[in-house]
């Protein structure tokens, strides 16, 4: 090390932008020793070295009392009991059995707060950590990470969502070619990616030059950034139809019994196209899952959710364990609110921003603890509250994100990943 | 009261000539202060820790960090902020009228010329390093920016396709994959990597074609703390070489040849925390006898997948 930075040329201004622009998209501030920061007052354990996220989104709003943080009073609990876990003294829903068991991959957040009580502003403000606002739309932590950070397959795109993309998970005002891969069916594999039958290579090679010669002259003369972005997307999507890593799409080549250990269902479907996905060095895969908002039938429909959730979260940890993905990847489960302790007339619950719970694991996470905590409702956080920010500035920290880099938009506005956000260093190591 | 009103009379007057005369803080900057953010940010409401009765005050900034870089007004969220839509959540003053387009030319205009509290008033630090937010603060972008030598090496590595990234964003700590990479059996020359010397962190070779000769090279590599050989077609000879990597920590061998025999090679390496050995010829006793050799070593054998609990699954 000594030999290779001896020499530290004196950089003038022009000089360094040369180089960030050679390197790395932009200039990022978080090296080992973040002294210059808020945070320098502790670095963690140890570095975390995340390098991807599975990301695995429960819209709707998932009860937090009937899954991650049950409740002992008869007024709250329902029906629902609590079971004990892998690691003594943590007890969750029995309606999670295999997450139980696979506790100590998992911190769970239980004091997670939000300020946003509605299902748009509120997705919209766990995916972005910023409010919604009508003049701008932020980008998602997936195109942040891609920005920031570059692909590591030049293959496949950098960020892919399962299921329905989710507001404040786009590509906000980035350039076109940070904008996450939508797969709408993960079993479908991924349409139109193959050559039409009857085409051979040749033909092919062909019609692309003739297009290309077609779109010359419009290139020459409005080589502006949006024109050249289209013409980047169809290099990208030829470059895929070619590539070996197609094959990451699809889910015939796993094996029966894997298959089923994680669901059949699109969400149990979409969690292993995650891993193979992030195998293939995709940096950050959304799948996610509907149908938590509860404000009728709570306790039937997050029993057959939560089976669902469940049966995939706990295959993909030990999947990824088998495979020591689990030290490069992160997995993240998340929602928007959670739920009320009062029990509806419809047998239901309504939506409750003030506390809920997510979970972090992989990556740097240390396993098998509780982080926060919340009243004997489950109402209110009680201690070490985490604002949605914050949350995301953990999982930023963790992937080695700037945190205190700012971008500015194209009108000039300048945003941060995870805005004003501190990571919870105590997570890690 | 009067005086206030015929200060303010004075700068809107001002305005006809600003195109030549430099913006006077006291006279024209000052007031709109007073009028527009005081209620807020004088010395009894501090909110957002932030006093804007006073340049000390300005200078300081408050919990969001500074409001005033001088020369660049676009990076002033003293400016910035007052020229929002007025339902955003950001915009200022949260009370009270907002600037108007005269008032928030006068600002932009003084920030541009240097942000001048007048005569007598000298600033103590540059404002631009104290920045928060400022992308510019030499220690830390050395570290985070490959500079140097090192740019060199790594620029021709990604030349032959090689990914080339640092450990955690800091620049003296590197990782290399080969995975993308596309090389055949007697091209990965590891040798290559030797320029980096003690920085090299993590390899990754996962998917390759890599063989147990072109292994032979690590020795060169003793910075390794992390390796990846997973889905390649390496088999017991080649831990021969890796245990030669006297640093390393992690060593993932899932899906590979590697047997129990093989796996004991790696006893000398005290280091090793984790070695994943799932899919590969490495049976539970194997992995069990390598732990007791190593203290501290975990060696994952990995864990059955089981299916589904008939009972409880939904219809899907």
């Amino acid at each position: 090390m000594k030999n290779i930075l001896k020499k530290f040329p004196d950089q003038d201004r022009r000089e360094f932008l040369a180089y960030s622009a050679k390197t790395f998209l932009g200039v990022g501030l978080m090296p080992l020793a973040v002294r210059s920061s808020a945070f320098a007052s502790a670095t963690p354990a140890r570095m975390p070295t995340a390098k991807n996220v599975i990301y695995l989104y429960m819209a709707g709003g998932m009860s937090h009392l009937d899954t991650l943080d049950p409740k002992s009073d008869r007024s709250v609990k329902g029906p629902v009991e609590a079971i004990g876990t892998k690691e003594a003294g943590i007890q969750i829903s029995e309606y999670l059995p295999r997450i139980a068991s696979q506790m100590d991959k998992l911190a769970l957040l239980r004091s997670l707060s939000s300020t946003q009580g509605a299902h748009e502003e509120g997705r919209y403000f766990m995916h972005s950590s910023y409010t919604k606002r009508g003049t701008i739309v932020h980008p998602g932590m997936g195109s942040w990470l891609v920005k920031m950070d570059g692909p590591r397959n030049p293959n496949l795109p950098g960020v892919i969502h399962v299921g329905s993309p989710n507001p404040g998970g786009g590509s906000g005002f980035f350039e076109q070619k940070f904008a996450p891969l939508v797969i709408g069916n993960p079993e479908a594999g991924l349409q139109n990616s193959k050559i039409r039958k009857g085409t051979t290579e040749k033909e092919f090679e062909d019609t692309v030059m003739l297009t290309n010669a077609f779109d010359a002259e419009f290139h020459r003369k409005y080589n502006q950034k949006k024109t050249r972005a289209y013409s980047d997307m169809y290099d990208d999507a030829i470059k895929l139809m070619k590539s070996r890593d197609l094959a990451a799409f699809e889910l015939d080549l796993e094996s029966k019994v894997i298959r089923e250990a994680y669901g059949n269902n699109p969400f149990g479907q979409g969690c292993l196209l995650a891993r193979r996905l992030v195998e293939h060095d995709v940096r950050f895969v959304e799948v996610t899952l509907g149908g938590w908002d509860t404000h009728t039938n709570n306790f039937e429909r997050v029993a057959e959710n939560g089976q669902v959730l469940d049966q995939a979260l706990g295959t993909l940890l030990t999947d990824l364990d088998n495979r020591g993905m689990l030290e490069e990847t992160m997995v993240v489960l998340a929602t928007e609110f959670g739920r009320t302790p009062k029990i509806n007339d419809n047998k239901g619950r309504d939506h409750s921003p003030t506390a809920f719970s997510c979970a972090l694991a992989g990556g740097g996470i240390r396993g098998g603890q509780v982080y926060g905590e919340t009243d004997t409702t489950g109402r209110f956080v009680k201690s070490e509250k985490v604002d949605v920010p914050d949350f995301n500035a953990t999982i930023a920290y963790a992937l080695g994100m700037p945190l205190e880099k700012t971008v500015y938009s194209p009108s000039g506005r300048p945003f941060r990943v995870a805005d004003k956000g501190k990571p919870i260093l105590s997570l890690f190591g | 009261m009067n005086a206030q009103v015929g200060l303010r009379f004075s700068a809107l007057v001002w305005l006809g000539f600003s195109a030549s005369a430099a913006v006077d803080f006291d006279r024209q900057i000052k007031p709109i202060l007073e009028e527009k953010c005081y209620r807020c940010h004088d010395d009894e409401k501090v909110k957002g820790d932030l006093r804007l009765d006073s340049p000390e005050g300005i200078l300081a900034g408050g919990k969001g960090g500074i409001v005033l870089v001088s020369g660049e007004p676009n990076k002033s969220s003293l400016f910035i902020l007052t020229t929002y839509p007025k339902d955003d959540p950001d915009y200022m003053p949260q009370k009270g009228e907002g600037l108007s387009t005269p008032e928030q030319n006068l600002l932009r205009a003084w920030i541009e010329e240097g942000a001048s509290f007048g005569k007598g008033f000298v600033h103590d630090q540059d404002l631009r390093v104290q920045s928060k937010f400022a992308d510019a603060d030499p220690d830390s972008a050395r570290k985070y920016m490959i500079m140097g030598d090192a740019l060199e090496v790594v620029e021709n590595l990604r030349a032959s396709d090689l990914l080339v990234d640092t450990v955690n964003h800091d620049s003296s700590l590197f990782e290399v994959s080969y995975t993308h990479a596309d090389r055949g059996p007697g091209e990965f020359e590891l040798s290559s990597l030797a320029p980096l010397k003690d920085s090299l962190k993590k390899l990754t070779l996962a998917r390759t074609r890599i063989t147990n000769e072109d292994l032979s090279l690590l020795s060169e590599l003793a910075s390794i703390e992390y390796l990846d050989l997973s889905r390649t077609e390496v088999d017991d000879q080649s831990l021969d070489f890796v245990s030669q990597l006297a640093n390393l920590r992690t060593l993932n061998l899932r899906d590979t040849k590697i047997t129990d025999k093989g796996l004991l090679k790696l006893a000398n390496l005290k280091q090793l925390e984790r070695v994943y050995v799932w899919g590969s010829l490495v049976t539970a006793t194997g992995a069990k006898r390598l732990e007791k050799r190593i203290e501290g070593v975990a060696v994952k054998t990995g864990t059955s997948i089981s299916p589904p609990n008939r009972g409880r699954s939904p219809q899907s």
